[in-house]
């Protein structure tokens, strides 16, 4: 063991001391075998082969080294080594490497030799069962004799399956025994190894059963025919039945066997014995085994006996007869069958029609199917029936309909309609109407079943002909068929049928039908049914369409019947809210709920089930919920609220459920909810993170319980283990009291030239009057209509804003952003001064739009959500889950003249009229700095990447992919373009590291403007795998970390393809350096490199922008980044 | 579904069941034509009732009369929910000597399912057997001879190629069986199993490795759990709800869920009777004894259709079938126009056997059956096979085997520990 440790220690050292070198390689043994072994288990089979192609190179030396590291189990993690061996030992078994089979062979056979535990030994063992030859044989010849080895040393010869290998097993037979001689046995059985036979068959009568029972199976497998004698006494003695040794089961292995030895006189003799003697029920299944033995051995001869056999009173035997008979059945013997048909039971016919039914023999149809459709025994001509089908198809029409005018029993119809589908397409359909008129009652309710099936538009009179049939199921199966046969023109009709229906079942179908036509593409006029509501008598019947018509007066007509209708009425307007999609009928359930009637608990449901359904943002769910919870007197309603928030997938939801895990009867519910919502969703990546959720999380395992709960628990401590540190959204506001918050004192720009003491005192009065004009009450921040703006104290960058607003009739208010007026918020119903476009917009902008993208706001009275990002100059809103503003510029109000602030606070606008706010969080963009060590962060670096998601870059973020830490190009997701940073640059320094594929090809944007060819309209730093064969012929100026067509770079002193290079890139004015992994490749200056034309003879404006964006220049390879960080150079 | 189906299939179910009572076979028939005495009624027993088990008890149509676990645990809490005249068992050779039992429901891991119903044939007992039907490919092929040979009716416990809604894709199989048949969507087709078009696979059955040897519970009689599978030291993760991530017993999430959701589309695409002649893998090295997940596995058939397992729902925009002249996604969108009419106006595909009891009555194949079954796991084993050696590889659906490939060709049989053998 110790010196395990310190071989360990040392390797370990090796993998931080040395860095990989590649011109030569002088990495010690150690090292390379480290190197190796740190990648495993390896990512994709490519990386497997290389890394065994690397293990094979280092020779047996080598190899032991990493056999060296394989300890007994339970004493420590030896994992990367397993996997490094045992894809040695399948790589080198592969087809045609017999070199590295070879070494791989002996590496294990002196490891297994040197190994001392035996579980590891027989890890070695069963391991060589892929790259063992001879040399294995010979070696594991030793171990058949030694306890706990000497199964997997049989398991690995019976691979290896050579003779050599199975006289190695019966040389030590005679060594053995209890169960290790069992296994022995078996073994030479399953290689067939016929030297073991005689002593087999002399060990036979001093064996116990269960050796017999093994000697028996051997025997079988090696299928000599010095065992018959065996056998025969064997199955004699056991009654040719089942016994604890299964005699008669290796009797017909051995049968078997024989015959595929060439032994088939013999074999058919055995067969023939079994069919003698096996004849008792209890013994059939056996007898069929003889008989597929007789059949495969004889094959056409063997006909008669199964003629002979279909005649046994067993009906599982003869179907077990007729499976055997279907081996490989021509046409002759078909022959044979189809005239057997006559002389055989009713119920053998049945089984004959069915098992001749698909054959194409002429006479199967003439003289068995035909004839037998008339047959008086009902299983037969049944069977006839769908024997008919399955052999004539679409032709078996006419003959189907005659057969079901004159049918002779009940039963048949069911079966004629299950054959008519199989035959009848929609072309058919017309076959089948013209014979309507003559069927009887049933024949018809078949053929409209039929019709209906098919969607037999065409047909639809007759169907409402039928509909005033005196017969019930026929006239019940004709209005069933109108939904699938109704057109548009037929919803007079459809009308009327409902008003008529005799009874519920048919007026639910005639509902069916109406409704079907307003839930496809092409929708009548909603005014023909609510005419038909207004001026009808049978309102009660109209009023279960009403939800489908997807019509503002439809919900006013059910809400208001709710109120003044008959009881009938009020039952049926209910129950179409309920039915209601959408969310247009959420606020007449809210109402029905609050009102708390005898509605109340299906109104609750229904309002839950349409917010989970209706296609509104998760936002604007959660609104309702929150708002429906507010009316929620019971334990068990809110636990109904809780769960259905479960599902919706927001911070806002994870804040609404885990707020109740503090309360005892609601504490699982909640619990339930805050995994569900917080963990991403099976197959999705789409998890909560930050400090909020990590806590909710944890209070959510202590919570949950029931079923399943343990495993809950595991699924919740994987997920926090594994999440980043970040600290995400953090409350600004504690529901509780002010702080955090304070007084606005002019403007940011007046501030900034104000004294600190002028300010501290200015500070002081303003906080003072806040107190006078803000307030919190019932957990939101509530204005009383005087006073300033409610600032934050804390300045804030980038970020995402997360707040809740309500205004009253008239309101008007806003959120600044970095001080800044603001997003707007105001009573849509305020046409005077343009409200009616919503809320969100930017209102002060003049340049960039300041417009609401679309009206999203809730009626007054009601909470809204914004959720708010800032990144740069750049504002996103969205409001209540719609997007509003996208990605825009937002303007400085206080000096137009300059951009918008870097930092500033968050302020809630003061403005006249009642206000609040509540759930207000913000979670700070790229703050984190872990990326950074300190000697950059002092040096005034940013992170431009955090390792998660792309808040700080816009553009193509479906082919830009961050993924653990890394930014994963993968120009086959369907994106389109390059990715840029959000902000604009002008001088600065770069620095980031890069992975490349073979011949991958990127482009670093400098100056860029978001459209047209940044290589041109701004510069291009190529980015490119410069010793792939296919740029060979490149021009200097397109080499690695060129200023694409302007300046070349070195060429060189690039990684290998798959390592990370390191590169920095300083951009000063108009002069640039690039830093390849330590070696300046390219230190000049544009202006001066084109003073006598652009070396490529190409225009290139952009060589006269000084700022613009960075970019990543897409060319169709995947590769990958990480570590972008950046300062900017005044 | 609609009511319109549902009514139809009720008709047909009654109707059927009277016409059963003129077919069924003497040995059930005591109580005269027609009447169904309670002892004519099938009878069942079930080998492993730890978690797939507890589902067999309450399956329609049978009776249970002994139930079979090798963890005396597991045995106990069963024995106590089902009635007084079940026996309990704990080594399942007894209970296939019972002469009195129609039906051996198995629902052991899977490296028992060929051994248990090969036995089970032999016994003269019809099997019902949990997916995936064997562990490997050999074993496949040894349940089908014995099933043939012995004439008894074998239903595989996955239900998706005749009833219920296919998986995410919000229908049953026949529309989709339709829409194929029909030709509309030419020919060769793509089908792409991944969350996209309806399924995530499931990976949470990933093994760990380098266990720690841990004492056997006195309650487990490891040796008789393990049975075929080599001797390697106990811990509690091989056994019980995790085996699955072990290659000794399963195939991970391939192995749990692949057959359910690979099945149905050799139906669909008609390849019933044959294999696959290509599978091609994107997956990390895995490790010898633990399993661990995968990221792609493509099947290609001799005439071009394959089947893609996206097991990490890279293409976004996959169908669900894809066609040269047309596409069905993932709640039966298509780019056909007017798709659904068109098979609405198509005939039925040939009516199949869905319910077990009337197979074992009538003795007529099961729907899905020891022959497309096998089929369909053998294509399970064939990516578990390339997982396990970390390559592509080429099949031959006739012979059965992988074409200049000696190492794959060893995992088709695998060696059985001890006295067991199939």
């Amino acid at each position: 063991m110790k010196r395990q440790i310190q071989y360990i220690f040392s390797v370990l050292l090796a993998m931080i001391l040395v860095v990989p070198g590649f011109a030569q390689d002088k990495r010690t043994l150690d090292t390379k075998v480290a190197d190796i072994l740190a990648q495993f288990p390896a990512s994709a089979a490519g990386h497997t082969d290389r890394l065994m192609g690397e293990m094979v190179e280092l020779g047996p030396e080598g190899l032991a080294k990493f056999f060296s590291l394989i300890v007994p189990a339970g004493t420590g993690d030896d994992s990367q080594a397993r996997y490094a061996l045992s894809s040695l030992s399948r790589y080198a078994g592969a087809p045609a490497r017999e070199e590295a089979r070879k070494l791989a062979e002996t590496s294990f056979l002196t490891a297994l030799n040197q190994a001392s535990d035996k579980e590891v030994k027989a890890y070695y063992i069963r391991e060589l069962m892929f790259c063992g030859q001879s040399p294995t044989v010979a070696a594991l010849a030793k171990y058949l004799e030694t306890p706990a080895l000497s199964s997997p040393a049989v398991a690995t010869l019976t691979t290896i399956g050579t003779d050599e290998a199975a006289t190695a097993i019966f040389n030590s037979l005679k060594n053995q025994s209890g169960d290790l001689q069992i296994e022995f046995i078996k073994a030479l059985g399953t290689l067939k190894y016929k030297p073991a036979e005689a002593h087999l068959i002399a060990a036979y009568e001093k064996a116990n059963t269960s050796e017999q029972l093994q000697i028996l199976t051997a025997l079988a497998g090696i299928g000599g025919p010095a065992s018959a004698k065996q056998f025969k006494q064997a199955a004699q003695k056991a009654g040719y039945a089942a016994d604890p040794t299964e005699t008669i089961v290796s009797y017909f292995d051995y049968a078997r066997q024989l015959a595929k030895n060439g032994e088939t006189k013999l074999s058919n003799s055995l067969a023939s014995a079994a069919m003698k003697n096996c004849t008792r029920k209890e013994q059939l299944h056996f007898r069929s085994a003889a008989l597929e033995i007789l059949h495969t051995n004889q094959g056409e001869a063997s006909t008669p006996l199964l003629l002979k056999e279909l005649k046994n009173s067993d009906k599982a035997y003869r179907n077990a007869v007729l499976r055997i008979a279907g081996n490989n059945l021509n046409s002759k013997e078909s022959d044979q069958w189809v005239s057997m048909f006559s002389k055989v039971p009713s119920e053998t016919q049945a089984e004959l029609l069915f098992f001749l039914a698909p054959r194409q023999e002429e006479n199967i149809l003439s003289e068995l199917i035909l004839p037998s459709l008339k047959s008086t025994n009902a299983a037969v001509r049944q069977q006839a029936i769908q024997a008919l089908v399955i052999n004539q198809k679409t032709v078996a029409i006419p003959t189907l309909l005659d057969q079901l005018k004159q049918v002779k029993a009940e039963a048949d119809y069911p079966v004629l309609e299950e054959a008519l589908l199989t035959a009848c397409s929609v072309s058919e359909c017309g076959q089948l109407a013209a014979e309507l008129n003559e069927m009887n009652d049933a024949g018809k309710t078949v053929l409209v079943h039929v019709l209906a099936d098919r969607q037999a538009t065409a047909s639809f009179g007759m169907i409402e002909n039928l509909c005033t049939s005196e017969n019930a199921e026929l006239r019940l199966a004709a209005y069933t068929a109108l939904s699938s046969t109704a057109q548009p023109e037929n919803l007079g009709t459809l009308i009327t049928l409902l008003e008529k229906s005799p009874g519920q079942a048919e007026t639910e179908a005639a509902q069916r039908a109406i409704i079907n036509l307003y839930e496809a593409k092409d929708q009548p006029e909603s005014a023909v049914i609510l005419d038909a509501l207004a001026s009808g008598t049978q309102r009660a019947r109209l009023i279960p369409v009403l939800p489908y018509l997807n019509d503002r007066n439809a919900l006013k007509s059910v809400t208001s019947l709710m109120k003044s209708g008959t009881g009938a009425e009020k039952e049926a307007a209910f129950k179409a809210l309920t039915n209601w999609s959408g969310s247009a009928a959420l606020p007449s359930l809210y109402a029905i709920f609050s009102n708390n009637d005898s509605f109340r608990a299906a109104a609750l449901n229904a309002y839950l089930k349409q917010v989970s359904q209706a296609g509104i943002p998760d936002d604007q769910k959660l609104l309702w919920l929150d708002k429906i919870m507010n009316q929620c007197t019971t334990a068990g309603e809110k636990n109904q609220v809780i769960s259905a928030a479960g599902s919706v997938k927001t911070f806002l939801s994870l804040v609404f459920v885990s707020n109740y895990m503090n309360q005892e009867e609601l504490s699982a519910a909640a619990a339930q909810a805050t995994m569900k919502i917080a963990l991403p969703a099976s197959g999705e990546k789409n998890g909560l993170t930050g400090q909020f959720v990590r806590e909710a999380l944890q209070k959510a395992k202590e919570k949950i319980t029931g079923d399943d709960s343990q495993y809950y628990k595991i699924d919740i401590q994987e997920y926090l283990d594994k999440m980043p540190a970040e600290t995400g959204y953090v409350s600004i506001f504690n529901g509780k009291d002010l702080n955090g918050w304070q007084g606005l004192v002019k403007n940011p720009i007046e501030r900034a030239k104000m004294s600190p003491k002028a300010l501290d005192k200015d500070q002081a009065a303003a906080n003072k009057r806040m107190l006078e004009n803000w307030a919190v009450k019932d957990g939101s921040i509530v204005f009383n209509g005087n006073g300033d703006n409610l600032c934050t104290v804390k300045s804030y960058k980038d970020f995402d804003l997360i707040v809740d607003w309500r205004i009253t009739k008239n309101g008007d208010s806003g959120i600044y952003l970095r001080g800044t007026p603001q997003v707007q918020i105001w009573d849509t119903a305020r046409v005077d001064v343009g409200a009616q476009v919503g809320s969100g917009g930017l209102y002060n902008n003049t340049k960039n739009p300041s417009k609401p993208l679309v009206l999203a706001d809730n009626a007054i009275g009601d909470w809204n959500t914004f959720r708010i990002r800032m990144v740069d100059q750049r504002v996103t809103v969205y409001l209540n889950g719609q997007l509003v503003v996208d990605n825009v510029i937002l303007e400085n109000y206080w000096d137009r003249s300059i951009p918008i602030f870097s930092e500033e606070a968050i302020e809630l606008q003061a403005h006249g009229t009642d206000l609040a706010f509540r759930n207000i969080y913000v979670r700070e963009i790229n703050a984190d700095t872990s990326n950074l060590i300190e000697e950059e962060k002092a040096a005034g670096f940013t992170s431009l990447f955090n390792g998660r998601d792309l808040d700080l870059w816009i553009g193509n973020k479906t082919d830009y992919v961050p993924e653990d830490g890394v930014i994963g190009v993968y120009p086959t997701q369907g994106g389109h373009g390059n990715l840029y940073t959000a902000k604009e640059y002008s001088n600065f320094i770069l620095r980031f590291e890069f992975q490349l594929t073979p011949g991958a090809n990127n482009g670093l944007g400098i100056h860029a403007p978001l459209e047209g060819d940044a290589a041109y309209a701004g510069k291009e730093l190529q980015i490119l795998d410069n010793e792939a064969p296919i740029y060979a012929k490149l021009q200097p100026y397109q080499y690695h970390g060129s200023v694409y067509g302007i300046i070349p770079a070195k060429r060189g002193f690039q990684k290998p393809v798959g390592q990370w290079n390191t590169q920095e890139v300083v951009v000063n004015g108009d002069h640039f350096k690039v830093t390849l992994n330590g070696e300046v490749i390219l230190d000049g200056n544009v202006k001066e490199a084109t003073k006598n034309g652009t070396p490529d003879h190409k225009d290139h404006p952009g060589l006269e922008r000084h700022t613009g964006h960075i970019g990543f220049l897409g060319h169709g390879s995947e590769l990958k980044f990480r570590n972008l960080r950046i300062k900017e150079l005044k | 579904m609609s009511e319109k189906i549902n009514n139809r299939r009720d008709f047909l179910k009654k109707s059927l069941a009277a016409a059963a009572g003129i077919t069924i076979i003497p040995r059930y028939v005591m109580g005269g034509n027609g009447f169904l005495a309670p002892s004519d009624q099938l009878t069942k027993a079930i080998i492993g009732v730890g978690g797939m088990g507890q589902g067999h008890i309450t399956y329609e149509g049978t009776r249970l009369l002994a139930i079979c676990d090798v963890d005396k645990n597991h045995l106990n809490s069963t024995l106590e929910k089902v009635g007084a005249d079940v026996k309990g068992y704990s080594d399942f050779r007894e209970v296939l000597l019972r002469p009195d039992i129609d039906i051996v429901h198995i629902a052991t891991p899977p490296h028992w399912h060929g051994i248990m119903s090969v036995m089970a044939a032999q016994a003269g007992k019809d099997v019902w057997c949990e997916k995936p039907m064997t562990r490997t490919i050999g074993e496949g092929k040894r349940v089908v001879e014995a099933i043939n040979a012995t004439g008894r009716m074998f239903r595989l416990n996955t239900w998706f190629r005749f009833k219920d809604n296919f998986y995410g894709l919000g229908t049953t199989v026949k529309p989709l069986k339709k829409a194929v048949q029909s030709g509309a969507l030419g020919w060769p087709l793509k089908v792409t199993i991944s969350g996209v078009t309806g399924f995530n696979w499931k990976f949470y059955w990933v093994g760990k490795t380098n266990l720690q040897p841990e004492p056997v519970p006195a309650e487990l009689d490891y040796n008789m759990w393990l049975g075929p599978a080599p001797e390697k030291p106990y811990n509690k993760h091989r056994v019980h709800q995790t085996f699955r991530g072990y290659w000794d017993y399963d195939g991970g999430g391939l192995g749990d869920m692949g057959q359910h959701y690979i099945d149905p589309v050799q139906y669909i695409l008609d390849k019933d009777n044959t294999s696959p002649v290509k599978v091609e893998i994107d997956a990390p090295q895995q490790h010898y004894d633990a399993i661990g997940t995968w990221r792609k596995i493509t099947y290609t058939y001799a005439d071009g259709c394959q089947i893609i397992l996206d097991g990490e729902n890279k293409d976004q925009n996959a169908a669900y079938i894809e066609g040269p002249k047309g596409k069905i996604f993932n709640g039966f969108r298509s780019d056909i126009p007017g798709l659904q009419e068109l098979i609405a106006s198509l005939p039925d595909p040939e009516p199949r056997i869905t319910t077990f009891s009337e197979s074992v009555r009538s003795r007529k194949k099961f729907a899905l059956n020891e022959e497309n079954g096998h089929r369909s796991a053998t294509i399970v084993n064939m990516g578990v096979i390339a997982l396990r050696l970390g390559r592509n590889l080429e099949f031959d659906p006739d012979k059965q085997e992988f074409i200049n490939d000696d190492e794959a060709n060893k995992l088709i049989n695998q060696p059985m520990r001890g006295e067991w053998k199939i």
